[in-house]
């Protein structure tokens, strides 16, 4: 998500001072129709906490507008100090006790199940008496002292209308800037990857859409108060796509593309109502241009998409994170195993992991090695068996919770946060485990220096701006190393960090993990033997799911029984 | 009681399979091209406007079915082949912004070729007469033609997609795109038939649908939403799914309206909900 | 009067803004904003509104009390929603001094509130909400149509005259069709009948088999309904198609039957409906006027242009009262209230609540006609409960 730059905010604050002299100059109409703006880019704003900065698309968002709106209504118009919060409560309830049974779903499933939930608000308020029937109803404007003649009306509501929306465009902007805030964007760009690091992704997502909600609340309450009417259509999901469009003419991408959307689209609408009696028409052929022309929106036209402005080093303290203090870490595995429909992909497998030691895990292709990787990390459930961490049985945990509890781990695949620099990746791993409050700046400097440390350690400190998507396979696999020690756990599972690397990028990484394992309890999946014989204190066997062999590297060489085996596989 | 029941049944399996023709249409077309259209529902408007040009002009609503799936097939390949070819990769709230545009552009081309006012298309003279169900209670033939000619249609579509070698190109596509490549076929060709065939359902629908409802502006956008259900509840990309799925929010609907009026707007919505929560990716879709 | 260009309203309002409001002159134009759905599903309505207040205008000279008319139109794509900002646009932007419309009755509450705060003049031509001549009444807005009681009421009235003794009331379930069943309702009662059942569609659903398969097992002589546009039409045919036809006399208000009797086709045959017009009504201003309005716009006149045409009478009735200035509203409201309106559907007088007066017809299908066989209730005023019009 990008957050204006200085450039861009001077403008945007250069536009919100022209509209608030806008009583000097301006006629009642053109004031009203700013604050039809103003209102509309509140609601996409409110969306765009979900769509832009979270990666969750609802068509729900037009329920909780709805419920801002008619909680006026349903309160008998009392004073905008009790409105306002109530209407952002009332949403922001209703979101949460929408949002856990939404969440369930991701992706195009979690779009329909808004859909559903928001349509049944709709229904609420269409269909049942509580609203006042549906022809919709006009609301006793609330006093606000000076709010009392109507021909200040048009100028006290834009007034209102742009401090509301400044007060929560700031605040998103600070929000943005927070351990939340780079929490939910890194759900976005790669939800399991932040699981894995051992954030509770479903909490965050739910952050995200209570706080979405009881802004879209707050926008229905503005609207209401501007236009003195409420109607069971305010909650239809046409609305809620009315939104979407603004943020994607605007800029998904951007945190002010909403406000740039809901403006353009204004003003679009009442230029097509000026030039023709089919402002339709106009309204369709600007989408097909933007969607085919436009691809990121108003915003991309003057911001290029790129990292955030460079974090600069903190003075480094001479502490290190290696000290965790406390007693070494034991990962215990007692019989696990894992059936996928007929196949027993891990059968019965127990191992112990123990800080000082590397336990490497080598067999030939589908022997389970991954599999048991993620039964330990928590990404899959077991079928059956126990694992336990320091004494404590985690079996039931899912994979965020272990991340918290200190199991790290790579991926075989690369899996980070693609669209965000290698600094943030690594502190977005750091933050994980530290224990910060989440509105505190993401920035702190205990929280940068881990990350560093990392990315020193890993030998990235020089690509530390870099995008992650950008980086070579070399130096991605160094990142997931780097990402999984940031979070400062006591287990590290690493599956394959050597995977796709020729001999000379090899010989560092293999150095890095003899490094590692003097401080954490290590799982190593490799193919590579040299490596493996090199490094390893322990190594385990594994054909079809099963442990064939265990012990030192000098043994597992010598035995007839592994030489068979992986001959047997044409290795 | 009985013969109200048994009717409702009836009613509720034709209104059913008529969803099921222009949902699976949609949920090829997003199994296999990952295409969300909103523009589905008008492309069911168009078959409905198809038919009543056809009918008023000729006098033979017969023609119409044929015109609307001949029409749908070169209109659904020209859209594929001139613009949602380009936004197969783009992200789904492209899709969303592009399938929206072209609502809006439908909407004003048929306000402008067409007018606004309300038509109707006659139902064909011969099935103009209503079959004795149970009970006194008369049901009209052509209605049970429609549930006829859908459950013909989806037999046919069953068949296409389990026994030929398209089909399973088709569900190959579904499963995986980068499996029609391993296969050496030529996923272009399939995208367009595709979205041909999906058009061309929409399309039949529409036609079918319109001697039974009048020809208005706007008469697609109820069975959108009801379509995007149904490809929900079904898991995407799944044309049993699908049928199964139709069947049901077909049925609860119109129950729903029998015996529980005031709360048949929120019952299929709260049995997508409900289907969900159960299966996150639907009663037929994929992990 | 002129249908004047977007581009010259903006010069207009460049010009007015110079000049400051200008004062009401006798040759200043009067300016009207026609909020009516001129897109979606009730554009052919709106069209035939608009057209046949433009006729009016037209055989005044283009001058309504020797102002020269403006027009503007503004589509109110019956969104409700956008209602307030749509009203804004005539009231703020455009500046009209009347306003029209429309059809939707959510979005004619965005306007009867600018109505009542602005005091500016508003013409309902269409939307039925009775709360607009009741509770919401204001001197500053009237009604050329109807309200939502008064049809239903008729058909009710008429139906127990007939010998009925027990209907049922089948809408969609929203605000107009609730308000028409209490109107079938009252004027059941009112001869003796009664109305047993009430069975409702969610609104707009167009999916009625669920309820007709109810209605053979009620027990009712008739049934009566509102519905009106795509789902009259799918109701009648619907109906037909169940065998109900012959079995359950179908009536309802006049809008089952409207402007969509030529796609109901052969099942509206026989069905009775009751409204205040009818299009074969034999009088002298209603032959002349559907004459004229064919003439000019090529369309058959129906209700819709007669309550549109209607809204001009008052409007010129009102100014001429008020020496042309639209906004000495209570000097308009005395001219309407006083005047005697010579409509195609038959004179017709304003209620103490600014509602029509009128006689409802009933009329029956045939040959593709309503063919009016009567007055269902004559000088029938809505019962207008509620309203305390200020000033008056």
């Amino acid at each position: 998500m990008i957050v204006a730059s200085r450039t861009g905010q001077s403008l945007l604050g250069a536009a919100a001072l022209a509209i608030a002299s806008m009583p000097f100059w301006a006629s009642p109409w053109h004031m009203q129709l700013a604050s039809t703006a103003l209102v509309a880019a509140l609601f996409a704003l409110s969306l765009q906490v979900l769509a832009g900065a979270t990666g969750l698309v609802s068509l729900a968002q037009a329920g909780f507008f709805g419920l801002g709106a008619y909680t006026i209504y349903l309160l008998g118009s009392p004073p905008i100090w009790i409105t306002l919060p109530a209407a952002m409560a009332v949403a922001g309830v209703a979101a949460l006790l929408i949002g856990p049974l939404a969440l369930r779903t991701k992706g195009f499933f979690f779009l329909m199940s808004t859909l559903a939930f928001g349509q049944m608000l709709f229904f609420v308020f269409h269909d049942t008496p509580l609203g006042g029937g549906t022809d919709g109803q006009f609301i006793q404007r609330p006093a606000i002292g000076f709010l009392v003649s109507r021909s200040a009306r048009p100028m006290v509501m834009l007034l209102l209308n742009l401090g509301v929306l400044t007060v929560v465009y700031a605040s998103l902007c600070a929000l943005m800037r927070t351990a939340l805030g780079h929490a939910l964007q890194g759900i976005r760009s790669n939800e399991n990857r932040m699981a894995a690091l051992g954030h509770d992704v479903q909490r965050l997502k739910l952050i995200a859409f209570v706080l979405a909600g009881a802004l879209g609340g707050l926008a229905g309450h503005m609207s209401t108060l501007t236009d003195g009417f409420v109607s069971p259509d305010l909650l239809g999901w046409h609305r809620s796509a009315e939104a979407l469009l603004m943020i994607l003419l605007g800029g998904i991408g951007a945190l002010h593309g909403p406000i740039l959307g809901a403006f353009a689209l204004t003003a679009i609408q009442e230029a097509g109502s000026l030039i023709t009696d089919r402002p339709k028409l106009i309204e369709g052929v600007v989408f097909l241009l933007a969607v085919v022309f436009l691809r990121q929106g108003l915003a991309g036209l003057w911001t290029r998409r790129g990292p955030g402005t460079p974090i600069p080093r903190p003075v480094m303290g001479a502490e290190s994170n290696r000290d965790r203090g406390g007693k070494p870490a034991i990962l215990r595995a007692e019989s696990v195993s894992r059936r996928f429909g007929g196949l027993l992909a891990v059968d019965q497998v127990s191992l112990t992991l123990e800080q000082g030691i590397l336990h490497a895990v080598i067999g030939p292709n589908g022997a389970g090695k991954s599999t048991l990787v993620n039964l330990l990390s928590g990404e899959i459930p077991l079928t059956s068996g126990r694992v336990s961490l320091d004494g404590r049985d985690i079996s039931a945990d899912p994979a965020w919770k272990r991340g918290s509890l200190g199991i790290g781990r790579t991926f075989q695949r690369t899996n980070v946060m693609r669209d965000m620099t290698v600094l943030e990746n690594a502190r977005l791993a750091a933050q994980a485990r530290a224990s910060i409050g989440l509105l505190r700046s993401a920035a702190t400097d205990d929280l940068v220096q881990t990350a560093w440390i990392a990315l020193d350690r890993s030998g990235l400190s020089a690509m530390a701006d870099a995008t992650a998507g950008m980086l070579s396979h070399g130096q991605a696999r160094l990142l997931e190393i780097a990402m999984a020690q940031a979070g400062n756990p006591s287990v590290l599972l690493l599956d394959e960090p050597l995977a796709g690397l020729g001999p000379e990028e090899s010989l560092p990484v293999a150095a890095l993990l003899r490094d590692l394992a003097k401080d954490h309890a290590v799982l190593l999946i490799e193919h590579d033997m040299d490596v493996v014989f090199a490094v390893a204190d322990i190594v385990t066997v594994m054909v079809n799911g099963r442990v064939l062999a265990r012990g030192t590297p000098a043994e597992i060489r010598g035995s007839a029984d592994v030489r068979d085996a992986y001959l047997g596989h044409g290795i | 009681m009985l013969t109200g029941v048994v009717a409702q049944l009836l009613n509720g399996v034709q209104y059913g399979l008529l969803l099921f023709l222009i949902s699976s249409g949609l949920t090829l077309i997003f199994g296999v091209m990952g295409v969300i259209n909103l523009a589905h529902g008008s492309l069911f408007m168009i078959g409905a406007y198809l038919a009543f040009a056809v009918a008023s002009a000729t006098g033979y609503f017969w023609l119409a079915l044929p015109a609307a799936v001949l029409g749908g097939l070169a209109f659904g390949a020209a859209l594929e082949r001139t613009l949602f070819r380009r936004f197969r990769t783009r992200p789904h709230l492209d899709q969303v912004l592009l399938t929206f545009a072209l609502i809006l552009l439908f909407e004003e081309a048929r306000s402008a070729l067409l007018g606004n006012a309300f038509h109707s298309v006659p139902i064909p003279a011969a099935l103009d007469f209503s079959v004795p169900v149970i009970g006194g209670f008369g049901y009209s033939a052509y209605r049970l033609v429609v549930l006829a000619i859908c459950l013909a249609t989806a037999a046919a579509m069953a068949w296409l997609i389990e026994r030929t070698r398209i089909g399973s190109a088709i569900r190959a596509a579904a499963e995986n795109t980068e499996m029609l490549d391993l296969l050496g076929l030529d996923a272009s060709r399939i995208h367009t038939m595709v979205f041909a065939a999906g058009t061309a359902l929409a399309m039949l629908a529409g036609a079918l649908a319109a001697p039974l409802q009048s020809v208005y502006p706007g008469m697609g956008d109820g069975f959108l939403i009801l379509s995007f259900i149904v490809v929900v509840i079904g898991g995407l990309g799944s044309i049993a799914g699908a049928f199964w799925a139709a069947l049901l929010v077909g049925l609860i609907d119109t129950l729903g309206k029998a015996y529980l009026p005031q709360a048949a707007g929120i019952a299929v919505c709260a049995m997508m909900a409900a289907v969900l929560l159960w299966r996150p990716t639907g009663l037929f879709g994929r992990g | 009067m002129g249908q004047i260009s977007r581009r010259t309203i903006l010069a207009g309002a460049a010009a007015a803004v110079a000049l400051g409001r200008p004062a009401i002159a006798q040759a200043a134009p009067l300016k009207v904003g026609m909020m009516l759905p001129f897109s979606g599903t009730y554009a052919a309505l709106g069209e035939n509104i608009a057209s046949a207040f433009e006729l009016l205008i037209a055989e005044n000279g283009g001058k309504l009390a020797g102002r020269p008319v403006t027009l503007i139109r503004l589509d109110d794509e019956s969104d409700p929603a956008k209602a307030p900002a749509n009203v804004n646009r005539l009231t703020e932007r455009d500046n009209v001094d009347v306003l029209l419309g429309t059809v939707h009755s959510g979005v004619v509450m965005a306007l009867v509130q600018a109505a009542r705060e602005k005091q500016i003049p508003l013409f309902i031509p269409n939307a039925g909400n009775v709360a607009a001549t009741r509770e919401l009444c204001s001197p500053s807005v009237f009604r050329s149509s109807f309200s939502n009681w008064q049809p239903a009421y008729g058909m009710g009235r008429a139906l127990a005259t007939r010998g009925v003794k027990k209907a049922a009331w089948v809408t969609w379930d929203y605000a107009a069709g609730k308000e028409s069943g209490e109107g079938f309702r009252d004027g059941l009662r009112a001869g003796g009948a009664e109305m047993t059942h009430q069975l409702t569609v969610p609104f707009p659903e167009t999916n009625f088999q669920p309820i007709l398969a109810q209605i053979s097992g009620l027990g009712v002589e008739a049934v009566g309904s509102f519905f009106a546009g795509g789902g009259a039409i799918q109701f009648v045919k619907d109906y037909a198609a169940a065998g109900l036809r012959d079995k359950v006399q179908l009536c309802g208000s006049g809008f089952l039957t409207e402007g969509v009797l030529k796609p109901q086709g052969a099942a509206a045959e026989g069905i009775l409906t009751a409204l205040h017009y009818g299009d074969g009504l034999d009088n002298a201003k209603n032959l002349a006027f559907r004459a004229v309005f064919k003439a000019k716009t090529g369309r058959d006149a129906d209700v819709y242009a007669v309550q549109g045409y209607d809204a001009g009478q008052m409007l010129l009735a009102g100014l001429v009262a008020a020496k042309g200035d639209a906004a000495a509203v209570q000097a308009l409201a005395a001219g309407i209230r006083a005047a005697k309106i010579d409509s195609p559907r038959g004179a017709f007088t304003l209620s103490a609540s600014h509602n029509p007066v009128q006689t409802i017809w009933l009329r029956q299908a045939k040959d593709g006609q309503n063919k009016v066989i009567g007055a269902a209730v004559e000088a029938l005023a809505d019962p207008g409960a509620g309203c305390k019009m200020a000033g008056a």
